[in-house]
This record gives structure tokens, C-alpha cells and sequence, in this order.
């Protein structure tokens, strides 16, 4: 290598801005210099109108903010996920920054030993070879991905409902400008100096050096004529594309990468508190208008990328409802300038109430945006409305007065203890578990089979455990994904309160939304506990051998993962294990874990009438057929009701039960 | 215009009643109270009323003793303007009551009066008609659908009765009780439970409204329904037939 450069050090370079005649330069500087201040001003606007939203958050340590570019700009590892996409946008981005880097150097050679008055900078030598090779590979990759993207469009292959001509016109606009760039480059290698032979070191940059070769046979003046030709197009484009940015959705190019670095650290089942002294002092509640949103939640709306990927994995707009989380968030960055109301024809009730809370859209969005945290802000203003009426008030209101969706009496809440020998927590010295009922396992007639079976795993093991009794309420998780931050401050108060007058190790429950509530939301009011799902509690038993099952015939079964265990709280091997281990051969269907389909009962879907489109629990139904089951174990009361439901509505012989059932069938001297 | 409403505390719809050892009261120790359901439709229609007329006043009235303020706060914080609360700790019955309300819409001089067919503790379903007897002014019960004139002058009242709907037409001002189908009322939320808060309760001695004469009914014990015997399943039609048979019911 040394040798290389001393033989080439001083001529192993190229002309920068050869062949280009001042008024084409002029032109070039004006043109960027118009191209700038259209991006420039696109993007303060853009910019200005985040800062009309609230302030609210933590700042993200530089450390975090950096290794999140790495992974998720720079890798693009979330962007993967969807095969050809991924494929393609990663080539297209990688092909763009390395393009972009390639133009950075040659800018900085240029106006660098200008201002320091010598010949050459750093551009020479092995340098320029190599920075020459890697701008052709990445120029290739760039070229690939394009070709992908659009052979993916012609083929219709998930044509999206909401792509647009103008999504299409980027791509050829970028496939022209790659495709010309490499012309030029051609042209500059067959004309410059006299030809090939005066600069054989270019065929480093194999392509322009292959299409070099392949013009050899025009005159000089041609390929200078047509070079100057390609380089003015190109650059005019490039203008064209830079002027684009902030006006269509390739404001992603700037915007996607600040809220990846950005964005607040949280999960989907944890919701942004609303604090009542806030409400009292401003009287607002809720999203109304686009300002009403908070600052960093109006820039993640503009790093959309219209990929969709969040409407295809809905629910919602998988079964025909008029919910799309991609056009909420569209329709709210289309009016974060304007103070007009957000909702309306657009952004209507059905569309709100429609979604299930799932959070499937949250975990698929490469670019980190919660469309749910929106959904959820939307449907708190409808609910300052009064907006929230029939069944779904109803439920509110008996969650409200009786501690309980279905307004049963608060003195029933403990019926199904009776003569089962559970303690309840003033009756046991600091056990080491209290057990969470909640709603459904003390009053749902079939969750409360599984909260049966419960108890007979625990005392077959052995654990010292009690219940709150009457003393327990819930959690507040429906009122809280219907947008009414009141009564769920009330509900989850009354629990922290009940909860922390007692002493125990742990809270076991078995239902993934009293789960989530009192695992990541109830810290944010002061309640700190160690909350664990019976599925990984029963795992642990089993692992430590304090449990021990019967063998038993092999079942074929699947798997329903509960949306509140799996995607919101990463809960997703411990089921499966112990569902083998009872014997259950479990056959995962297309979508589950962290992808799994929701049963459509989350969000307060559970007490809202489903009239349009098809039923989100028979759709989930049929997908997890596709697995022929025996058995379809769930680990949920929510989606227990839905599935079986769905089951009951085809008259299906399949059966539906949790994972403490199939546990509890195993215990020794238990009755298959 | 002026709209006003009548409403009734009652326990909460799925609360559980119990009678007293000695049957003579019922034990509310532990029951939460709401409005009553049918008054909150009421509510609900006026604050529609006043939605689509643009201008128009909602006073709320209740007649009892302090805590039933809580309820007047709700039906503020769906939006009624105001409140009046005609205060009285005991008993009252049926008429009694109506008059109370009458002094007050005398005083308060409103086009309408809404309020609901009945109050779901007792059932009665009187003091509306009462009212109106009263007042001397017509009335429409059990609304499934009301419509003002253009110059508020009249109403045309859809009510439903045994064999369907009847349609009425009345002059104001009147009494029209609300039925179940006749909206689905808004939710009162935090934010217009603050608003309530700063609206205001007017109260009113019972004293101050007249005599109401003495109480021609009153309540002389409760008695819980018999627990029915469980259902059974059959089989068969002929088991069926064999288990009517066998109590005697064919």
C-alpha cells in the first residue's frame, strides 16, 4: 500500500467539478442555496409546531440517544422485521448515507485546500480509491434497493390503502438521480485526460469504469457535451429532492431519526399520568386540539414514514372497523399548524373506540411512535365530553361504584373462596404471596375456575399465601384504556393504599391487565410492587421442584398469547414452558408472543358492542385453527371470554382454558 | 328559554337492598347513591335541547336534605347551569313532594319541565303527573322522542305506551317525563365535575314554600322476595310434559 501511494500520492486523484463551466457551477450554488432554504424553512416549520404542544417528559442521556441511532438509524435493526421492506429500505438508506458521506468529502476536499491554498487535502491515493470503491458498492446497493422497492409496488404486493402518487414519484425520483450519478461518473472516466489509459487507477470505481469502457467509441467532445448534460440533471434533481424533504414523507429523513434518538422511555401498557391539579387549573383534559399533545409526541407524529406496518398489524382495521392508527397520526401532524379540532368526521368516536389497546402498533412502528399514547389522549377528551355513553358508561360508572366492570356487590367479591381454605392477608403473618384476584376470577362464572385452580396449585406447592378479600378493587386498567384518568386515579389509589398496609413478598395474578396496571403503572402513583403472572410463578415452582405434574397423554395444543402479558410486559417463553410441561404440545400459530392478535376485549373493548365488520375473536379464532388444536390454552380471563366465545359461535369441540387449568389437572391425584 | 328539571337521589342501580332486622326501613349503610336514571335521561334531553337551540338555561331541583346536593353536582357536571335544592330531612310522600316542586316552578317560571317516568328506588312514578296537575299544565309521559316548535311555543312528545307509540302535540309550558329510549346520557367527567363544583346550589327551607299539607301515605314495613327455586334441565319433551304434569301446571 505504501508503495501505492508513493507511486500515485500525486496523481491518484480526480478533478472535482471537471467539465463543469462556471454558469453551470453558478447554478449549482443557487439552485442549493433555494433548495436549502425551502428544506431549512420546511423543517422550522414543522419544528415550530411541535413546540405549540405541552411540555412533558425526561431528557434522554446523549449516551442513550447515541446507542439508539446506532441500532436503530444506523442498523436499522427494527426496520428488518419485514423482509423484502427491510431489505429494501435498509439498501436504499445505507446506498443514501454512504452517497450523502461520499458528497460531504468531496465538498470538504474542495472548499478546504481552497481556503488553505494547496493543491490536494486528503482526497488522493488509497483514500480516493478507496472512498472511490465504496461509493460505487453503496451507489449499487442504493440502485438495489430502489429497483426492490419499486418491483414490490408493481407487483401490488401489500399495496396499502393510503399510498400515494407522490410515494411512488420519490422512488423514481431517487432511481433517476442514482442512475445519473453514475452516468456522469462514466463520462468523467471516458473523457477526462485523454481517456481511460491516463488514469487506470480508476477502475476502483468499477461501474463508472465499466460504462467508461463501453463509450470508448465517441469522440471526446460528445462525452464531454453529454457529461456536462447528466451532471446538471443530476444535480438539479438532487436539488429538486433536497427542496422535497420536509413536504412529503421524506421529512422521515430527519424527523424518524430524532425521535428514535428522542423518544420517552416507556412502554406501551404504561400510560402518561394526567395530574388533577392540572385539570383543575387549565380545565383541559385530554387531546382536543393537536397543542394539547405534548412536545415530543407532535415530533414523533412527523417522523412518520406512511409505511403502514401499524394498520397492518391492527385488529381493528384487520376485522373492517374505521380505525387506522397510521391516518390518526397522519390526520393530528396534518393539523399540529392549525389550532382546529381534531375530531370530527376524521378522527370520529367509532374510530376511537374501535381500538383495542393492544399495542400491536406501538411494537411494529420502526420508527418508535405510540400511536396507542395518542388514541388513548383522543379518547380522553371524548370522555371530558361526556362522549362515552350506552354499555361503555355503564361499565365505567359500576367500576366506579361497585369496584367492578359488571357492578356485582362489593360483598360478593370473595363467594368464591368460600370453603377453599384461602386465607385472606388479615389472617397470615406476611405471606409470601398475595394473590390478585381481580374482576373476572372473583366474579366471572368461568374465570373463577381458573382462579380455583390456582388455589390448588399453590397449596398442592406449598405457598403461603392470602387474598385481599373484599378489600379488593380494580385496578383501574379498563377505565384507564377508556380515557378516564378520574376514576382510574381513585381505583388504583384505593389499591395502593390496600396494598401497602399489607406485608408480602410478591403479588401473583392471573390476569395480564390487573398485571400491567400494578407493574408498570401503579409505581407512577407511589406503588411499588414485585408483580409476578401466574405463568411465571408456576414456572418457577416447577423449576425449583416445589411443583411437581403427573405425566399425562401428550394434547396438541396452541397458544393465544394474552397482548397485556406478551407484547406490553415481554412475557412470553413462560407460558410455553409450562404449558409443555403439562404435556401440552404447543403448535404456535402464524402470529404469537410479542406479534401475537388480540382477542379484542382490551381498550374497553370488553364492554362495547362490536356491530361493524367482523369479529376481531372469531378472526383470532380462525387463525389459531390454522393449527389444528386440541386445546387452546390462554393465560387471560379477558381472552378467555373472547375465545370462547368465538368457539361457542362455530360450534367448535375445541377446548378453551387457561394455563392454571391445564396445570391443575396435572397435580397428583387430581381427576383428568 | 328555561328548562328545568326534577331529580331524585336514588341508590345506586346495582347496588344490593337490604331490609332492616325489624322490616320497617331498608339498610343503606353501604349503598352508593346516583341519580336517579330516568331524571338523568331528563337531564340529558335538556342539555340536548339547549345544545341545538344555542341559548337556553338548565336549572336542576331536587327536594331533600343535604347529601343529595352530590347528585345535583352530577347532573351540573353533565352540564346543567344550576342547581336549587328544596331542603327536607324525613319523609315525604308522593304529593307532598309535587307540591314542593310546584313552589319552586312558580318561582322559577320555566317553558319545560322534564323529569324522569319514575324513580327507580320506589317506583312510584307520581309526582311528575302530580306536578302537572298542580301547576295545571299538560302533560306527556314516558318520552321516546320530543320536539320543540320553532318559537318554543309547543312540543310534539312520541310516547311509548302498551300498544306502541303515541304521538302528542302540547303547548308549553309543560311536564314531559322521560322514557328509556329517549336518549343515552353523557358521561359526567372529571373536568365537568370541577366546572359543577363552581356552579350554584341554591337552598330553599321546605318551609318557605307553603303548606304542603299532611303526608296522605306512608310506608308501613318492607318484605324481601322470596328466594325462587332453582331451574331444572330435561332431556326431552316428554320429560318436560312428565315434570309439568307433576306440579300440576298441565
Amino acid at each position: 500500500m505504501d508503495k501505492l501511494n508513493t507511486i500515485f500520492a500525486a496523481t491518484v486523484t480526480r478533478e472535482i467539478l471537471w467539465n463543469v463551466p462556471t454558469w453551470a457551477r453558478a447554478l449549482m450554488y443557487i439552485l442549493f442555496l433555494a433548495a436549502a432554504v425551502f428544506c431549512v424553512l420546511g423543517i422550522a416549520r414543522r419544528v415550530r409546531s411541535w413546540r405549540r404542544g405541552r411540555e412533558a417528559g425526561e431528557a434522554v442521556s446523549p449516551g442513550k440517544a447515541w446507542r439508539r441511532l446506532w441500532r436503530d438509524a444506523v442498523l436499522q435493526v427494527r426496520i428488518w422485521r419485514s423482509g423484502a421492506a427491510g431489505l429494501g429500505h435498509a439498501l436504499v438508506f445505507w446506498g443514501f448515507l454512504v452517497l450523502f458521506l461520499g458528497t460531504c468529502i468531496v465538498a470538504v476536499e474542495d472548499y478546504g485546500s481552497w481556503l488553505l491554498g494547496r493543491e490536494h487535502l486528503f482526497f488522493t491515493g488509497t483514500f480516493y480509491l478507496g472512498v472511490s470503491f465504496a461509493l460505487e458498492v453503496f451507489g449499487i446497493f442504493f440502485l438495489l434497493g430502489l429497483v426492490l422497492a419499486l418491483s414490490r409496488r408493481r407487483s401490488g404486493e401489500r399495496l396499502r390503502p393510503l399510498s400515494r402518487p407522490v410515494d411512488l414519484a420519490v422512488l423514481w425520483l431517487f432511481l433517476v438521480i442514482g442512475l445519473s450519478g453514475f452516468a456522469t461518473e462514466g463520462l468523467r472516466i471516458a473523457a477526462a485526460g485523454g481517456g481511460l489509459e491516463s488514469h487506470p487507477f480508476e477502475r476502483w470505481s468499477f461501474v463508472g469504469w465499466w460504462l467508461a469502457t463501453g463509450l470508448q467509441g465517441l469522440e471526446v467532445n460528445v462525452l464531454t457535451s453529454l457529461h456536462l448534460g447528466f451532471w446538471v440533471g443530476h444535480m438539479v434533481l438532487s436539488m429538486v429532492f433536497i427542496a422535497l424533504i420536509p413536504y412529503c414523507k421524506l421529512r422521515h429523513i430527519f424527523f424518524a431519526p430524532v425521535n428514535i434518538a428522542l423518544r420517552e422511555d416507556r412502554k406501551a401498557g404504561r400510560y402518561l399520568g394526567v395530574s388533577m391539579e392540572e385539570v383543575e387549573e387549565t380545565g383541559r383534559y385530554g387531546a382536543a386540539v393537536a397543542s394539547d399533545f405534548t412536545r415530543r409526541q407532535l415530533m414523533s407524529f412527523d417522523a412518520c414514514t406512511e409505511c403502514a406496518r401499524c394498520q397492518t398489524v391492527c385488529p381493528a382495521t384487520a376485522t373492517g372497523k374505521p380505525l387506522s392508527p397510521m391516518k390518526v397520526v397522519l390526520d393530528i401532524a396534518g393539523s399540529s399548524e392549525g389550532g382546529e379540532s381534531l375530531h370530527g368526521d376524521e378522527i370520529s368516536p367509532d374510530v376511537l373506540w374501535a381500538c383495542t389497546s393492544c399495542g400491536a402498533c406501538v411494537e411494529e412502528c420502526p420508527v418508535y411512535i405510540d400511536q396507542l399514547g395518542a388514541i388513548v389522549d383522543l379518547r380522553r377528551h371524548l370522555v371530558a365530553e361526556g362522549e362515552i355513553r350506552g354499555s361503555a358508561q355503564a361499565a365505567l360508572r359500576s367500576v366506579a361504584a361497585a369496584g367492578n366492570p359488571w357492578g356485582m356487590p362489593r360483598e360478593d367479591r370473595a363467594d368464591w373462596a368460600e370453603g377453599l381454605g384461602v386465607p385472606t392477608i388479615d389472617e397470615v403473618d406476611s405471606p409470601e404471596l398475595l394473590f390478585w384476584i381481580g374482576c373476572a376470577g372473583s366474579y366471572d362464572r368461568r374465570s373463577r375456575k381458573v382462579t380455583e385452580a390456582m388455589v390448588r396449585i399453590l397449596q398442592a406447592a406449598g405457598v403461603r399465601f392470602a387474598i385481599l378479600g373484599k378489600g379488593e378493587c380494580c385496578t383501574g386498567d379498563p377505565a384507564r384504556r377508556m380515557g378516564d384518568e378520574f376514576t382510574y386515579n381513585e381505583l388504583a389509589g384505593a389499591n395502593i393504599e390496600s396494598l401497602s398496609a399489607a406485608t408480602f413478598e410478591r403479588v401473583l395474578t392471573t390476569c395480564p391487565h390487573c398485571f400491567n396496571a400494578i407493574r408498570n403503572e401503579y409505581p407512577d402513583l407511589g406503588g411499588n410492587y414485585d408483580v409476578v403472572h401466574h405463568s411465571e410463578f408456576i414456572e418457577e415452582l416447577l423449576a425449583s421442584g416445589r411443583l411437581v405434574l403427573e405425566d399425562g397423554a401428550a394434547v396438541r395444543g396452541t397458544l393465544h398469547d394474552p397482548c397485556y402479558l406478551a407484547r406490553q410486559n415481554d412475557v412470553v417463553e413462560a407460558p410455553r414452558s409450562v404449558l409443555r410441561s403439562t404435556g401440552l404440545d404447543v403448535v404456535e400459530p402464524e402470529q404469537s408472543g410479542k406479534e401475537g392478535f388480540c382477542c379484542g376485549a382490551g381498550g374497553g373493548r370488553m364492554w362495547m358492542e362490536e356491530d361493524t365488520g367482523e369479529r376481531i375473536n372469531s378472526e383470532r379464532w380462525s387463525q389459531l385453527q390454522e393449527t389444528d388444536p386440541e386445546t387452546v390454552a390462554v393465560g387471560c380471563p379477558f381472552c378467555m371470554t373472547m375465545m370462547t366465545d368465538a368457539r361457542d359461535a362455530v360450534d367448535s369441540p375445541v377446548e378453551v382454558k387457561d394455563i392454571a387449568e391445564l396445570v391443575a389437572e396435572r397435580l397428583p391425584g387430581s381427576p383428568a | 328559554m328555561k328548562l328545568l328539571v326534577t331529580l331524585k337521589r336514588t341508590p345506586q342501580r346495582d347496588a344490593r337492598i337490604r331490609i332492616s332486622e325489624e322490616g320497617d326501613a331498608l339498610d343503606l349503610d353501604n349503598v352508593q347513591f346516583e341519580v336517579n336514571p330516568f331524571d338523568e335521561l331528563a337531564v340529558e334531553e335538556a342539555l340536548r335541547i339547549k345544545e341545538a337551540r344555542g341559548e337556553a338555561e338548565v336549572v336542576v331541583v331536587s327536594v331533600g336534605a343535604e347529601e343529595c346536593e352530590q347528585q345535583l353536582v352530577s347532573a351540573m357536571a353533565m352540564g346543567a347551569d344550576r342547581a336549587v335544592r328544596v331542603h327536607h330531612d324525613g319523609e315525604l310522600d308522593s304529593l307532598q313532594v309535587a307540591k314542593a316542586l310546584a313552589a319552586v316552578v312558580e318561582r322559577e317560571e320555566p317553558d319545560l319541565v322534564l323529569s324522569g317516568k319514575l324513580a327507580v328506588d320506589d317506583e312510584c312514578g307520581q309526582v311528575p303527573a302530580m306536578l302537572a296537575g298542580l301547576l295545571g299544565w299538560p302533560q306527556a309521559s314516558q318520552a321516546s322522542d320530543i320536539e320543540l316548535s320553532e318559537d318554543a311555543s309547543g312540543a310534539t312528545v312520541v310516547c311509548e305506551v302498551d300498544a306502541g307509540l303515541e304521538t302528542v302535540s302540547l303547548a308549553l309550558p309543560a311536564v314531559i317525563m322521560a322514557d328509556l329510549r329517549l336518549n343515552e346520557p353523557r358521561y359526567a367527567s372529571l373536568p365537568g365535575i370541577m366546572k359543577a363544583k363552581k356552579k350554584p346550589i341554591a337552598t330553599l327551607g321546605i318551609e318557605e314554600l307553603g303548606d304542603l299539607g299532611p303526608a296522605r301515605s306512608r310506608v308501613t314495613g318492607f318484605r324481601a322476595l322470596e328466594d325462587k327455586p332453582p331451574g331444572i334441565k330435561v332431556g326431552s319433551v316428554e320429560e318436560l310434559v312428565q315434570a309439568l304434569e307433576e306440579k300440576k301446571l298441565i
